[in-house]
């Protein structure tokens, strides 16, 4: 019994993918690449942007407080000198 | 080059070498959207659930595309993402929610006249039959009697050992024949 049931599975009537199928996934890969690319943006962008931006604002207080603004490129020419 | 010529071997690192969906990957989808949809028909049952997981296989693929390996045929891994992905939307849909369906499948078949609702009831007895059985092993009928996949594809599909494979689908036969031996065949019934 089992046997004969189970050949005729093969017969059932499957239906056909929807016309829009194509369009919808397309729809899909493209909200699911722009989620990735947001999470890249967080995880990598982020951190740097964070840390750039907080350097620059940690010296404004500093310069703010103390009136020293330390000048990377002028320490350079003084040491190359 | 024209990906018409290209095996499915050669389209996979093609589409694993795109940034996008490109002319590889547009390409492995125009192959195996029907394959890929009749799997998730026969383990789903209907055409909404069928859609989204047909389409979140591709999703997968593409996201997956430079996972291939090449241990195997490529048809045979994308059946496996296709199996596994409608496994995981079984499982999290629950049997309440599928036996809600079958309801509403069986109203549906009492609206069809003639022949159609015939064919639908076979459908249905067929899928509440294999409703006894567990998610994998249910699976493993429907690759192997309803897709005609070999012992060895569907261990690699189902990542287990061809003997394990035999094992569990002798084993589910022996489960549906115990459970339904003493009663007529409905799906016979609907025939008549």
């Amino acid at each position: 019994m089992a046997d004969d049931f189970l050949q005729r599975l093969a017969e059932l009537e499957v239906a056909a993918p929807p016309a829009e199928f194509d369009r919808q996934l397309h729809d899909r890969l493209n909200h699911r690449l722009m989620v990735q690319q947001f999470l890249d943006l967080l995880v990598r962008g982020m951190p740097w942007a964070l840390l750039h931006f907080g350097r620059a604002i940690v010296e404004l207080c500093v310069f703010s407080i103390s009136g020293h603004f330390a000048d990377e490129r002028k320490k350079e020419n003084r040491d190359s000198l | 080059m024209d990906p018409t010529e290209l095996t499915d071997e050669q389209l996979a690192a093609a589409a694993a070498r795109e940034s996008s969906d490109g002319p590889a990957f547009v390409a492995l989808v125009d192959r195996f959207r029907q394959r890929v949809w009749r799997i998730c028909f026969r383990l789903l049952g209907n055409e909404q659930d069928s859609n989204d997981a047909a389409q979140e296989v591709f999703v997968r693929l593409f996201f997956g595309r430079d996972k291939f390996a090449g241990r195997s045929k490529y048809s045979t891994w994308v059946h496996g993402v296709a199996v596994r992905t409608c496994l995981t939307i079984r499982r999290g849909r629950g049997r309440r929610q599928r036996h809600e369906s079958v309801l509403a499948d069986e109203g549906w078949e009492s609206r069809q006249p003639g022949r159609a609702a015939a064919e639908q009831g076979l459908s249905l007895d067929l899928m509440k039959m294999l409703e006894i059985l567990d998610e994998e092993d249910r699976a493993l009928l429907i690759l192997k009697y309803a897709e005609g996949h070999d012992y060895e594809e569907l261990a690699e599909i189902f990542q287990l050992s061809v003997s394990a494979c035999k094992m569990r689908i002798s084993r589910a036969r022996e489960k549906l024949q115990h459970r339904f031996q003493d009663q007529p065949s409905q799906a016979g019934e609907h025939h008549g």
